[in-house]
């Protein structure tokens, strides 16, 4: 994983030269532990309900995205993670966008276009703010300029796979990849703490923090988790709002590339439309697809709440691969000045969304 | 078959969980394949109930 030297999963080209079968048989040790440990923080959300309950006790709800992520981290942590399961383990990718897809079927499109529309208006002030921040701040930092292009892609779109398609794309040095994705992994470990707290201090409604959870944190994982850390309704909408986020990768890391070869430091881009349908990450697409379903009404009621089950499962199996891929020691490592003007622009980031937000909240009623 | 980005040294990027991009086609498409199977298994009735 990004954060570890030790990475979990075979990363040979000879990897892929294996049957699929044997790649398939290989993740599932992992997948087992993913589940293991989101069934886990479910279990002890449960138990601490009926233990509450039982004794006529008010206990605070922690919700089970929280243990699961707290228990990963343990493990990963502590004992680590064998070998044997690294290969599942980082398939949790895999579950955040089949539980991304399934979602679909619970927004109608309506709803899409009108949440979906106003996300990617804040997402195009919030980009060139974030952008123009970033690189100023990294300049200060006296950070190296491809270093400070891939914060700033990192901080201003989607984490950790903005940071890999621009690092392809302007051919950036691979130690700048560590350092931009270490430095915004932590950060979003961060966030899953702060902005659930953050938003219960301001009471902010459900939408309104869902938004700003899908336009702040930076990994898709974290967003949906700090998002469902809140409430589910806020899950749903920070899912929605992330989602529009990413569809804009395309754009900017083709601004970047264009940028990079236009210094000679880059291959020119041949095809630009070809390389914005290769950026463009498809579960969109089948997420719109499922919602179109539902709109129309391919699914009866119960079916959709069946799709939705299948959704909150699939996030469960994420949750746990968020703990389990955060190695705290491995992240200290990577050195301190790309995380303090992380950091520093992530804090300003969250107030610009905090206050567009607010904006939007005022004029359109979230 | 896919690779690894590489830097500009030639040197493979050593962060990747896996040698795809986590945006990479393949990723995505499946995630899209499975979610569509299990939809279909849900319209058809042959996944009945799905409880939480």
């Amino acid at each position: 994983m990004p954060s570890t030297a030790e990475s979990p999963v075979n990363t040979t080209a000879a990897y892929f030269t294996q049957p699929l079968w044997k790649r398939l048989l290989e993740l599932l040790p992992g997948i087992g532990l993913l589940f293991v440990v989101g069934y886990a923080g479910k279990f002890i959300e449960h138990s601490i309900a009926v233990y509450g309950k039982a004794n006529h006790l008010v206990l605070p709800n922690i919700e089970y995205v929280l243990w699961a992520i707290l228990l990963g981290l343990l493990i990963s942590n502590t004992v680590g993670i064998p070998k044997l399961f690294r290969s599942g383990v980082a398939s949790y990718e895999f579950w955040l966008k089949t539980g991304i897809v399934l979602l679909g079927a619970r927004f109608l499109l309506g709803d899409v276009r009108n949440l979906g529309g106003l996300s990617l208006g804040l997402i195009v002030i919030e980009l060139a703010l974030a952008l123009t921040f970033m690189t100023y701040l990294g300049r200060s930092f006296k950070l190296k300029p491809k270093l400070i292009s891939l914060l700033a892609v990192g901080s201003s779109i989607c984490g950790v796979s903005a940071i890999i398609a621009a690092q392809g794309a302007i051919e950036a040095d691979e130690e700048d990849s560590s350092f931009a994705i270490a430095a915004i992994l932590a950060l979003g470990a961060i966030s899953l703490v702060v902005f659930p707290l953050v938003g219960h201090v301001l009471h902010m409604s459900d939408r309104a923090y869902g938004l700003w959870t899908g336009l702040a944190v930076d990994n898709t994982a974290e967003a949906t988790a700090a998002g469902a850390l809140y409430s589910e309704a806020a899950g749903k909408i920070a899912v929605l709002a992330k989602t529009c986020r990413n569809a804009t990768i395309g754009f900017i890391v083709l601004g970047y590339a264009i940028y990079w070869s236009s210094k000679g430091q880059a291959s020119q881009v041949a095809n630009k439309g070809a390389f914005l349908w290769k950026k463009f990450p498809k579960f969109i697409l089948g997420f719109l697809l499922i919602s179109l379903l539902a709109t129309v009404g391919f699914f009866t009621k119960p079916q959709t709440v069946a799709l939705g089950n299948l959704s909150r499962w699939a996030f469960l199996l994420t949750f746990a691969g968020v703990g389990l891929r955060t190695n705290i020691k491995e992240l200290g490592k990577q050195g301190i000045r790309p995380f303090v003007v992380g950091a520093v622009g992530e804090v300003v980031i969250a107030l610009i969304t905090l206050g567009l937000v607010y904006g939007a909240d005022h004029f359109y009623h979230l | 078959m896919a690779m690894s980005p590489r830097s500009v040294t030639g040197r493979k990027v050593p962060y990747m969980s896996s040698d795809k991009p986590i945006n990479a086609p393949s990723l995505d498409t499946w995630a899209v394949l499975l979610a569509l199977l299990l939809a279909l298994l849900v319209r058809t009735g042959i996944l009945k109930t799905v409880t939480w």
